[in-house]
């Protein structure tokens, strides 16, 4: 079969029929896959409060409807007696190392950390995208050894403190031990690092009003 | 000053190329001489900011209103594509000699992924604006920024290929294999502007 | 034609990352860890396959003057419909390649076959075309993954094999890509001279 002429008509019209379907068959695999993709990302949330205030307790709770207040959202998650277990705060930085870093912190009443869990961010991936994990307790069983990297930049041969499950930004100075705080960067990402402890940091902020690193970074700023 | 932040930190810092691995292609295909990567250094820059400036604005004031974010793969692209064609007509009329020395780049300009990421990174908001609000302002800054980040290294790189023509390379290592190996040596000079852009923003107060 | 030859071709005669040195955007970005590069490559390869088919289908209904935006429309609306089939079943492989599944749209190897194979041949030759170029892509993709996983997190596939504290870091970052890539060539270069 000899192939179409290219004349202005047959052009104009073989590319608009060809846009025309692929729009059509796009709107179509969009209608199937918005279902599945927003229960996922339902999903997220809802394990995200579960995992950050639990942990691995297994307490029936109910989780009251979400509060929206100058860009977090927190979460009340109560016991079945009508007790606050803790609050799960959805916080955001917009100073990360690609761009926004979202994340969910888990307090109890007191202020204590309970959990957390990274929800969106752009950082690079083996580095900054470590922060899932970095900042939670390692297992009993993988032995620390210091980073050559660690050795290298001078920092203490004994494991550093990089578990902030248990601290509270109310007493304890959560800023990278760099800045004075009493958390450890991840090694050679410290943008991420700080960006994520600022979002913490913002979010026990939001609840309790204050938290220990203001009084550092409010002297610091007045040079 | 946050503005010139994004400069630091595009050019120097996160190098679209050497560090956001965008625009690959041409960093390895176009820099065997400085002039010809000039020329395709300029020709990124026009592309790109007034790529930006069409893609933001389709993005805010027609996809997401519309609720037609699915669209924006096949919107961009065309939109460049469209884009391109334009500028080689528009210089062919209009500086016939501009024209000729970029030649057979403009073409292939559309196939750049750099320009393609940068528009979906402002789009989606998804690039280090230093603190600011990702408005179109920010956006085009950060397009200008990165082309010239990308015109930089590739002039550099450009540079060192000349004088790599020169000397003796082990038979396997001849074309694409050294040429990578410079690229990522390049890339870990290129670190070492790592934080430059923090330590900047905070001696200067931010 | 020998169909069976044409999926050889492309992965080897005409690999399109160590041969025809096609696609290296995403070969160097995501290919931090061997899964990704995995995920990357086959990614692309539905892609690639459901283009040529597309277009080798109509290529005497797409006149000559519009043929490149066609090409695209087409390519774009199948990476986009990959974009949405990922988000909705695999979201973890979608959220680490990230902006690089839309980027495969201007991957020089889609726009490249389908200009260069699928419109001047038969369909199942065109995808024969596709699935060898496509094996090629992962198999490259994959092995500079595993190569820069290995030495930079000391895992393979995720699994620890070297203790963390001798990973050499640069492997993951964007230096220990080009070298990585590069002495990979050069290795594929010796086996190739040495033949010849």
């Amino acid at each position: 079969m000899k192939k179409l002429k290219s004349n202005i008509a047959n052009m104009a019209i073989v590319l608009t029929l060809i846009a025309v379907l692929a729009a059509g068959a796009l709107a179509w695999v969009n209608d199937e896959t918005s279902g599945p993709i927003e229960e996922i990302n339902n999903a997220a949330i809802e394990n995200g409060i579960k995992s950050v205030i639990l942990g691995d307790r297994d307490i029936e709770f109910t989780v009251e409807s979400p509060r929206e207040q100058e860009g977090f959202v927190f979460h009340n998650v109560i016991d079945r007696n009508g007790n606050l277990l803790g609050t799960a705060v959805e916080s955001t930085d917009k100073n990360g190392f690609g761009g926004a870093l979202k994340i969910m912190v888990g307090f109890d009443p007191d202020g204590v950390i309970l959990g957390y869990t990274v929800l969106e961010h752009s950082e690079t991936p083996g580095l900054g995208a470590q922060a899932d994990e970095w900042f939670r307790q390692k297992s009993a069983d993988v032995q620390e050894q210091p980073a050559a990297l660690d050795i290298l930049l001078g920092k203490p041969a004994a494991p550093g403190n990089h578990n902030i499950i248990g601290m509270n930004p109310g007493d304890d100075m959560m800023t990278v031990s760099k800045d004075g705080g009493d958390v450890d960067a991840i090694t050679a990402s410290t943008i991420t690092s700080k960006a994520f402890l600022r979002a913490v940091n913002a979010a026990y902020k939001a609840l309790f009003g204050y938290t220990a690193a203001d009084a550092v970074s409010g002297a610091s700023s007045q040079n | 000053m946050e503005y010139f932040l994004i400069f630091i930190s595009a050019i120097f810092v996160n190098n679209i190329v050497l560090s956001q691995f965008l625009g690959i292609c041409p960093f390895l295909g176009v820099s065997k001489k400085i002039n010809t990567a000039a020329g395709m250094g300029l020709a990124v820059t026009f592309v790109l900011t007034v790529a930006v400036i069409v893609t933001y604005s389709l993005q805010n004031w027609v996809l997401e209103p519309y609720d037609l974010g699915y669209l924006q793969t096949i919107l961009f692209i065309l939109v460049i594509a469209g884009l391109v064609q334009m500028l080689e007509m528009i210089l062919k009329k209009v500086s016939p000699s501009l024209y000729q020395a970029l030649g057979i780049f403009l073409p292939l300009i559309t196939t750049n992924c750099c320009i393609l990421g940068v528009s979906i990174l402002v789009a989606n908001a998804t690039y280090n604006a230093q603190g600011l609000e990702p408005t179109l302002l920010t956006g085009v800054v950060y397009a200008i920024a990165t082309s010239i980040g990308f015109a930089v290294a590739l002039i550099i790189f450009a540079g060192i290929r000349e004088q790599l023509a020169r000397v003796d390379v082990p038979k396997s290592m001849e074309g694409m294999a050294i040429a990578l190996i410079t690229a990522g040596l390049l890339a870990l000079a290129f670190m070492g502007f790592g934080g430059v852009d923090h330590g900047i923003a905070v001696a200067a107060g931010l | 034609m020998n169909y069976f030859k044409t999926i050889i071709n492309g992965i080897f005669k005409e690999n399109p990352t160590f041969v025809l040195l096609l696609g290296m955007c995403p070969t160097l970005a995501t290919t931090t860890s061997a899964m990704n590069g995995l995920g990357m490559g086959v990614a692309t390869m539905f892609v690639l396959i459901c283009s040529n088919t597309f277009i080798s289908l109509f290529k005497n209904l797409i006149p000559d003057g519009v043929r490149i935006p066609c090409y695209i429309v087409v390519i774009a609306s199948f990476v986009t419909a990959l974009q949405m089939l990922m988000q909705a079943y695999v979201p973890d492989l979608y959220k680490t390649l990230g902006i690089f599944i839309p980027l495969i749209v201007v991957n020089c190897i889609i726009l490249g076959r389908a200009e260069a194979f699928a419109a001047k041949n038969n369909i199942l030759a065109a995808i024969c075309d596709g699935i060898g170029i496509g094996i090629g892509f992962t198999v490259a993709l994959t092995l500079l993954g595993f190569v820069r996983e290995l030495l930079g997190s000391g895992s393979v596939f995720g699994q620890q094999v070297i203790p963390s504290s001798m990973n050499m870091l640069v492997f993951v970052l964007a230096p220990g890509a080009f070298i990585t890539l590069g002495l990979l060539m050069a290795i594929v270069n010796s086996i190739k001279n040495r033949k010849a």
